[in-house]
């Protein structure tokens, strides 16, 4: 049974008198699938409207309700605030489908009774839910039988839905096979641009740290930056912590100035310090798209020696693929991948097995520049240097990947971060 | 990436003005677009300064209803159609989008005339002109890059501006303009009244307003950045129309003084005659072909937005066409549709401008309707809910319109 089906339905009494008309339904949630508790009517007698609770009414269907009294004997009860109304509240609001990352909307809601009760047990988004609505069902039904089809019925069991609670704007989310939480960070900040900033709030307040933290990354830097200022600074700060610097770095240079320093001096210490120093390089140049967690190795290790300091260390480095090798006053002298370190005997000294020409930029290198190196040379990462030779950080090729990409897809990836 | 938030108080405060100012600019422009340029001139034409004082009270008029547009993506982070879908149902959603794509489908036909106009002042057949910039159109706003179709097109409206010089230099007479412009005059003929709602249609157009919301909520505009939304909003009301006056005065003292009537839309470039003497024609035809293009492209775009929003169909020009066939279905319908009637061979390319503009305005109050009920509901609106003052503004446009369509029925029906 649907929900278009039984509104403006008759309401009459056991002994066929006219009671009323249904005008909207109403539930409790908290339940999987939400309770009918009862329905609000359009009074025959004084024409007011009113609520006939479940308990009174005999029997319900698409053609008509009837009471288990006679009318005179009916109690009705009045309509409170803060109740949830399925036409008035649920009908033609956006569901936002994780599974296909769109904003789809409730166009009917179906009904059925389970044990003795009357529950909400799916919403239909589908085209035949509009047609129901526009009462044109039976009709493009009867003209498609004549081709052997039928309106595909599309339904999201309420078990799939759940509500997201806003101040203006109520929405729900349906996640039909996976929970948020398991989604690529990348369709959650999919998701998360297709919403609005009250959903958005709402639905990124719901991840955890780490999967806040990841979307974040895929966010356009506009939105990221005003989702980090509405949430509070707890939770804000807890993300950050699991972001690498170069990625915080680039978030907190959208903010205003004062939130800025107001997080940098609540970050702990040492990777605040850092971000600071990425800070102050230009947005587009290496210096602004690097990262300052790379591994430097000094010249007079042995192979053997490098391999237990990183197995030891664990290091929290974004890229282990390269190791940069640099002399006493921290100048590059070589680069070694990780494939060299592996095959090479185990007593050799790096000096030995790295490779001296090191392709490296500039601090203040363009981005585009720094792109097309990485891109010439099939590079992973490329290392900055300053002036004296001296390794700042290095810019992955997932920083550049962007401005590599022709100008179509990086649009749509623009579009879906 | 943008920087500008670190940038010092003052300068960030006007970055954020330009940044918004965006669409205003392009509603303005888009404004006065072929139903704009050649209602207007039509308008100068045959009853020279005596339309200038409604021009001025739509001001006003287009000020509140935009702005009430502006203040509903800022409050509510939705756009029109999903309001009006979710406060009003499946059936009265099918009515107003009915509506939009009647009115819409007028102002894309009347955007291919305006395309066909300008590209036969140049001397090409619009048997290939039509087809070429449907083509165009249709492969850039969907498969090129928006952005620069924008400016570029924006490139070719500022050739609008001349009527700006245009209007001063044909010595029009000040005073009795001036006069026009504050004391109304009214006139009982169907032609009258006809150019009249058109004026009106042009200005305030039922694509705009969902427009103007839907562009506040992808922006991400908050109650709180809303004041400089508001400025906007004003600015580019004040700008559409500041051009728009000087089409009638320019269009008034040229036209309307010789007693030229607008036949095709050689006869309305004469307007700009005393500013570019030979070149008039040209000057018009790129600013008319500009402004043309420009809203062909966003009213069809906006019309598959609004409508696919509003019943929950997949949209957007990022999706391909299995994953949202009803948007692109429409967009092309849309195209097809403008680009093939105006290839009708026996068609008035500027009775076709003006009558789109009247479509439009006979049709604006039941969108005005709808929007006046959203904007007065606590619920949706919380304590941004109209003034008493706006509802009387927009109250009155929508009773005006209505009055007016009646006495057109009625003096069509029985001539004097």
């Amino acid at each position: 049974m649907f929900v278009s089906d039984l509104i403006g339905d008759p309401v009459v009494d056991r002994v066929q008198e006219p009671v009323g008309r249904v005008k909207d339904i109403i539930i409790t949630l908290g339940e999987t699938f939400p309770k009918v508790t009862g329905l609000l009517i359009k009074r025959e007698d004084n024409k007011k409207e009113a609520i006939l609770l479940l308990a009174e009414v005999d029997l319900i269907g698409p053609q008509f309700v009837t009471t288990r009294s006679v009318r005179s004997r009916i109690t009705f009860t009045e309509l409170r605030d803060g109740e949830v109304l399925l036409e008035r509240d649920i009908f033609d609001k956006q569901i936002v489908d994780v599974d296909g990352a769109r904003v789809i909307r409730v166009n009917d809601l179906k009904l059925a009774k389970v044990e003795q009760e009357v529950r909400l047990i799916a919403a239909d988004t589908g085209l035949a839910g509009l047609l129901r609505r526009l009462g044109m069902l039976r009709l493009v039904n009867w003209i498609l039988k004549f081709f052997g089809r039928q309106t595909p019925e599309t339904l999201i069991g309420w078990d799939h839905v759940e509500p997201l609670k806003t101040d203006f704007n109520k929405g729900y989310i349906a996640i039909p096979h996976k929970r948020t939480a398991e989604l690529h960070p990348a369709d959650i900040a999919h998701i998360i641009s297709q919403v609005n900033p009250d959903q958005r709030k709402e639905l990124f307040t719901s991840l955890s740290e780490k999967t806040a933290a990841e979307s974040l990354h895929e966010l356009e830097p506009m939105i990221g930056a005003m989702l980090l200022q509405t949430i509070d600074t707890k939770k804000a700060l807890g993300i950050l912590e699991k972001m690498p610097v170069d990625e915080v770095a680039d978030l907190l240079g959208d903010l205003p100035p004062e939130r800025t320093e107001e997080f940098l001096r609540l970050i702990r210490i040492k990777k605040s310090a850092e971000i600071r120093k990425l800070l102050k390089h230009h947005d587009e140049t290496a210096g602004g798209l690097m990262t300052t967690e790379f591994i430097t190795l000094p010249q007079g290790l042995t192979v053997e020696e490098t391999i237990n300091r990183l197995r030891e260390t664990a290091p929290s480095a974004e890229t282990i693929y390269y190791l940069y090798v640099v002399d006493e006053a921290e100048r590059l002298v070589g680069v070694l991948s990780l494939r060299n370190l592996i095959i090479s005997l185990p007593e050799k000294r790096l000096e030995e097995v790295m490779i001296r020409d090191c392709i490296t930029v500039t601090v203040e290198m363009n981005q585009r520049q720094v792109a097309e190196v990485i891109s010439k040379y099939n590079l992973l990462a490329v290392p900055v240097i300053d002036g004296e030779g001296r390794v700042q950080g290095i810019v992955t090729v997932d920083d550049v990947i962007d401005l590599m990409l022709p100008p179509v897809s990086r649009r749509k990836r623009q579009m879906l971060g | 990436m943008m920087r500008f938030l670190r940038l010092p108080k003052f300068s960030r405060r006007i970055l954020i003005f330009l940044a918004i100012m965006g669409p205003g600019i392009i509603t303005a422009c888009a404004d006065n677009d072929a139903g704009g340029i050649t209602t207007y001139s039509v308008a100068g034409a045959s009853f020279g300064y005596e339309m200038l004082w409604g021009l001025f009270l739509i001001t006003i008029a287009l000020a509140v209803v935009q702005e009430m547009c502006a203040r509903m993506g800022a409050v509510t982070g939705k756009g029109l159609s999903d309001l009006i879908r979710e406060n009003f149902g499946v059936r009265w959603t099918m009515f107003a989008m009915g509506i939009l794509l009647i009115a819409n489908l007028f102002t894309i036909i009347a955007d291919f005339a305006g395309i066909a106009a300008s590209g036969e002042i140049f001397g090409i057949s619009r048997f290939f002109f039509i087809p070429l910039m449907a083509g165009v159109i249709w492969f850039t706003v969907l498969r090129g890059s928006y952005k620069i179709v924008e400016r570029v097109f924006l490139g070719f409206c500022l050739a609008q501006f001349a009527y700006i010089f245009s209007g001063f230099m044909a010595k029009p007479d000040w005073s009795l303009a001036l006069r026009h412009t504050f004391v109304p005059t009214f006139r009982m003929d169907a032609h009258f009244i006809l150019i009249f709602i058109g004026v009106i249609g042009t200005t305030i157009t039922p694509w705009m307003q969902f427009y103007i919301q839907s562009s506040i909520r992808d922006k991400g505009i908050t109650v709180k950045q809303y004041k400089y939304e508001r400025l906007e909003v004003l600015f580019g009301a004040f700008l559409t129309d500041f051009v728009s006056f000087f089409i009638i005065v320019a269009s008034a003292a040229t036209l309307f003084k010789y007693g030229i009537h607008i036949e095709t839309a050689r006869d309305a470039a004469v307007a700009l005659g005393p500013l570019a003497g030979g070149f008039a024609e040209t000057l018009f035809a790129l600013g008319l072909f500009g402004a043309s293009t420009l809203t062909a492209s966003i009213v069809t775009l906006s019309s598959s937005y609004a409508i696919c929003e509003a019943f929950g169909w997949e949209s957007g020009i990022n999706k391909n066409f299995r994953e949202a066939p009803i948007f692109y279905g429409l967009f092309t319908f849309l195209i097809l549709i403008g680009a093939g009637v105006v290839l009708w061979p026996k068609l008035s390319l500027i009775v076709v401008m003006l009558l789109s503009q009247e479509v439009n305005g006979i049709l604006l109050p039941f969108i005005l309707i709808f929007m006046l009920i959203l904007i007065n509901n606590r619920r949706i609106m919380g304590k941004e809910v109209n003034s008493t003052f706006y509802n009387v503004i927009a109250g009155l446009v929508v009773a005006a319109l209505i009055v007016l369509t009646l006495i057109l029925v009625v003096t069509s029906l029985f001539p004097a």
